[in-house]
């Protein structure tokens, strides 16, 4: 993913976006390169929106630059900048029909008519939105609405697309569809895309690179199976995915319930006592109880079969992460 | 989407209906005046069978409510009358049309009834005439001197209903002016006449119809054209002699006070008399009790003096007080009666109301007041044209308010 | 008797006394104005001379014109400066903005009369301007007393905190998300306020000035406080044919004319509300 050749998009230099209560982010570095859907992931007020402002051109930055295509943009206002950007919500304008609203910043760029319907045409086809140029915001769903949001940015052919949960709204079902969609029209068009989530599920299916934050700051940046695999802290490993803490003498061990055996006949050291057991279709999640804390392991039937609540097991622990005890 | 509609249709519905009661309301609101009852002291013994209470009606400003409400606590509370008779007063703010409780005694009078509630009224001069002329001077008890000693001394008389209403106070219209400027202050109208033209822009009267002081100007101008008979009269053939008159008041139409370019008459004694003191004005005519009480309390300056006319002067009036024949209690009204003419409730309305007090002066303290001394109760000139002052008005507006 | 027919009665019971007070207050005294305006003073009998006397005698008419003059610059003026506040209440978020904000409804809560002798005080030829010329050696004579710019300054006073508050409602329930679209797609500040802010509220707009109009066509106490002797606002006007001429027949038809001038914005109003544009939904 990171060969050298590839063309860096978007610059993020030492940025810094600090709010007069005191919250904001800093020390803000991050190269995303073109054609790539990059995701900024964190959970609320940890600072992802902040960093999608700013390169929107909402808010003006503290200190540090942005540069897109090797030109600083940090002083433009949000209209100067080559950016487009899909709202979590009312994006489209009330007032005006679907092809008033796909049309209004195409007419601001004095386009012909006769482009900007070709235009418009395709784009609704590409959405899958086709013949509801006449209608209102109001008359479409939410995942319609969200559909047209995106088609609007397109439109404008955007160097980068940001995205600020733009699915958040919508049931889960819908949402799933959408993050499909969104990941086929991005890879037709090639565009770049900055995408904004709390999502973890959400980043991991969608992203080339999630940029996990943590309080202001970036905590790791990587493709989804490196931040996963390689979570660089126990934050970033507690974030993504689910994650079993055993403390070990001085050590914090981190594991996966995938990669947790237990033992039913107990023949290892680390002794834990079987909480309950959960069939979930082809493997069966089950919870002990080791020390004070309780430890999550998905095994199979045959595993399973042999266990009962309260029996004592022993633990194994396969593929795991050492991090300094807290 | 209907919900919504609907709740529109309501909505603009009670606007709608505010609205109207809006339009009604100023259209109704000479009807319907602020009517304040007060049952002035309550002391007099709430066991005791032998306090004789009766009903006092009443209209005016404010300052005269207060006025009221003093004189009838004290003459419930601590005068000789106190714990035989129980005034209660009921007090009819004016400035909104005082048409109201004239209008009452009229329709309870017409409405023959017996025991109306009116047992004792105040009335102005204006109101009386008005009263008298609906329902004649029969209405009211001939009045018995001998129940009033406290009238013994007093010789300003009434002129419309003489032997049926006994006058405790008296007010009239004066020239008020600044001392500081006017140094040659005119003796005789045509000296004010001269003074008003050699002093352009120095001279304003209120609108007539929004206070007494500009009525008694503009219709004292008009009369001072017409036989001294008519000024008491409400026939209306005189309206056709008031030609001369107006003219008058055209021709000095240009020498009153200006604002923005255009002469301008304020509304209300107030109006006037704030000019005066903020210097906008020299000179205006308005009530001798206004203009003491207010440079008494400090709201107006004390250069300001107030004068009068000597050949023809401003007119007057004077409150009398009736009892109606459609009453009750009669000793208890003759007692208020005569209260009112008691050195304590005389010194009481020359103190807080600057009135003309009607007794000897010389048993009051007039300090403050000495310009009272000179307002003469017993040659006051009244004026009272009854219906006549709707046409003046009008008449008025519109030819003197329109010349710009 | 079945809970509905019950609940029914109930719901009935409970609009009774409002809908008696509506009828014995308003209805009953609007029709009795009506049918007293149609008639004759002395007769009795049905004429329209009430009417016509308003229409065809100058000063009256004169009356009718000025007083839609002064209501009209009114409405224009405070809505103009409103919007202006409310947009400045809006978009801006500084601690001026919103010492404003918290500010501005202030003189909603002084009681008219208060107000209009405070501002009598200030812009009468003798007051509170003329005498901090007065330090500085000038004269300034204003000339906004008894004069109509002098009535229309006190309106505004009264209105503008009424109309801002309205729009300021209206620009509230403007997502910052839309106004953000806007500017993205390349819509400069003037732009997003013609294509986005305007239509948006634009229907606030009209509710808040057809408020201020109503509010403003019967006005009393400015007038009569500050108001010049002719022409004069109908308040007035009806207070004259009412209280000095007491002309009944004639102050009916007057209160009519009034409510029918009251009318046109309340049609306007309703227009607004119930014309659901197809967006609104």
């Amino acid at each position: 993913m990171n060969e050298p050749e590839r063309k860096v998009k978007l610059q993020i230099v030492d940025m810094a976006k600090k709010y007069p209560n005191g919250d904001g982010v800093e020390h803000i570095n991050l190269d995303i390169y073109e054609g790539e859907i990059v995701t900024l992931l964190g959970p609320s007020g940890c600072g992802k929106t902040t960093i999608l402002r700013a390169i929107g051109g909402f808010h003006d930055i503290t200190s540090g630059d942005i540069l897109i295509s090797g030109k600083s943009i940090a002083g433009l206002p949000p209209e100067k900048r080559p950016t487009a950007m899909v709202f979590q919500s009312y994006n489209l304008w009330p007032h005006m029909t679907i092809y008033e609203n796909l049309s209004y910043g195409l007419k601001l760029r004095k386009i012909p008519k006769a482009e900007i319907d070709k235009d418009i045409k395709n784009i609704l086809q590409l959405v899958s939105m086709p013949g509801c140029e006449k209608k209102y915001p109001n008359q479409l769903s939410g995942g319609q609405q969200q559909r047209i949001a995106i088609a609007r940015s397109l439109l404008l052919k955007p160097e980068l697309l940001l995205l600020d949960e733009p699915f958040s709204a919508l049931d889960a079902k819908i949402r799933q569809q959408m993050r499909e969609e969104l990941k086929k029209i991005q890879s037709d068009l090639g565009i770049t895309v900055v995408f904004v989530t709390h999502d973890q599920e959400e980043a991991m299916s969608l992203s080339h690179r999630i940029v996990v934050m943590n309080k202001g700051v970036i905590a790791q940046v990587g493709t989804p199976t490196e931040i996963y695999d390689h979570p660089k802290d126990r934050y970033v490993a507690s974030f993504i995915g689910e994650m079993n803490f055993i403390d070990i003498d001085n050590q914090t061990i981190a594991v996966r319930p995938e990669n947790l055996s237990l033992d039913p006949q107990a023949k290892g050291d680390l002794k834990a006592t079987v909480r309950t057991i959960m069939v979930l279709g082809h493997y069966v999640q089950v919870t002990v109880q080791h020390g004070d804390t309780v430890l999550k392991s998905f095994v199979d039937r045959e595993i399973s079969n042999q266990l009962n609540v309260g029996d004592t097991v022993s633990l194994e622990i396969g593929t795991h992460h050492v991090f300094a005890k807290e | 989407m209907k919900g919504k509609k609907v709740v529109s249709l309501v909505i603009a519905g009670a606007m709608t209906a505010a609205m109207l009661a809006g339009c009604g309301s100023s259209a109704g609101s000479g009807a319907s005046n602020d009517v304040k009852s007060t049952s002035a002291g309550s002391t007099a013994s709430a066991g005791n069978g032998s306090v004789e209470e009766f009903n006092l009606y009443a209209t005016g400003s404010d300052n005269v409510r207060a006025i009221f409400e003093t004189l009838t606590d004290d003459f419930n509370n601590n005068s000789e009358y106190a714990g035989k008779y129980k005034c209660n007063l009921t007090f009819m703010l004016s400035g909104t049309g005082a048409a109201s409780m004239t209008d009452g005694l009229v329709a309870a009078y017409k409405a023959n009834q017996k025991d109306s509630g009116y047992d004792l009224v105040d009335l102005s001069g204006d109101d009386l005439s008005k009263v008298v002329s609906q329902i004649g001077e029969d209405a009211f008890v001939k009045l018995d001197k001998s129940k009033i000693p406290n009238a013994s001394g007093v010789s300003a008389k009434s002129s419309v209903a003489t032997d049926y209403v006994q006058p405790y106070r008296g007010t009239t219209v004066v020239l008020a002016y600044d001392s500081d400027k006017v140094t040659d202050v005119p003796k005789t109208w045509d000296d004010l006449t001269n003074w008003i033209k050699a002093n352009p822009g120095r001279f304003a009267y209120n609108q007539p119809g929004t206070g007494g002081a500009g009525d008694s100007f503009a219709r004292t101008s008009v009369y001072n054209y017409l036989p001294e008979e008519a000024f008491t009269s409400d026939d209306p053939s005189w309206e056709d002699k008031w030609d001369d008159g107006f003219n008058y008041l055209k021709d000095i139409h240009s020498s009153m006070y200006k604002s923005g370019g255009a002469v301008v008459y304020p509304a209300k004694n107030q109006g006037t008399l704030d000019l005066l003191n903020q210097g906008e004005i020299d000179m205006c005519p308005n009530w001798a009790d206004m203009v003491l009480s207010q440079r008494k309390s400090g709201q107006i300056k004390d250069s300001i003096k107030i004068t009068q006319i000597t050949d023809k002067p401003l007119t007057g009036s004077l409150q009398s007080l009736a009892i109606p024949t459609f009453g009750a209690h009669q000793d208890a009204a003759y007692a208020f009666i005569d209260y009112m003419l008691s050195e304590q409730a005389q010194q009481t309305m020359v103190t807080e109301m600057a009135a003309i007090p009607l007794i000897d002066t010389s048993k009051l303290d007039m300090s403050g007041f000495e310009d009272l001394e000179n307002l003469d109760t017993s040659n006051f000139r009244i004026q009272s044209i009854g219906d006549l002052s709707t046409d003046f008005n009008e008449r008025w507006d519109n030819e003197i308010a329109t010349l710009g | 008797m079945s809970k509905a027919a019950k609940q029914k009665i109930v719901a009935y019971a409970m609009v009774l006394p409002a809908f008696l007070i509506v009828m014995l207050t308003v209805a009953y005294p609007i029709v009795n104005s009506i049918i007293l305006s149609f008639q004759d003073e002395k007769t009795g009998k049905f004429t329209f001379a009430n009417y016509t006397y308003f229409f065809t005698t100058p000063n009256q008419l004169k009356n009718i014109l000025y007083t839609l003059f002064v209501v009209i610059v009114t409405v224009v003026l405070a809505i103009v400066i409103a919007y202006l506040l409310a947009l400045y209440l809006r978009f801006n978020h500084s601690r001026i903005a919103k010492c404003i904000g918290n500010l501005y409804l202030l003189p909603r809560f002084v009681p008219a009369m208060c107000a209009v002798y405070a501002m009598i005080t200030i812009i009468r030829d003798s007051g509170l301007i003329n005498r901090i010329g007065a330090a500085f050696g000038q004269d300034w004579k204003l000339g906004l007393m008894y004069h109509a710019s002098g009535l229309i300054v006190m309106n505004l006073w009264f209105n503008i905190p009424f109309a801002t508050m309205m729009i300021a409602a209206g620009l509230g329930a403007i997502p910052d998300s839309i106004i953000e679209a806007a500017r993205d797609v390349g819509a400069g500040r003037m732009k997003v306020f013609r294509a986005m802010i305007l239509p948006l509220s634009v229907k606030d707009v009209i509710i808040a000035a057809t408020f201020v109009y109503m509010s403003n066509v019967g006005s009393f106490t400015t007038p009569y406080l500050m108001g010049g002797n002719a022409p004069k606002m109908l308040g007035i006007a009806l207070f004259d044919q009412f209280n000095k001429y007491l002309d009944y027949n004639r102050s009916a038809a007057l209160s009519v004319i009034m409510f029918l001038l009251c009318a046109v914005s309340a049609v306007v109003y309703i227009r607004t509300n119930l014309k659901d544009k197809e967006w609104e939904g």
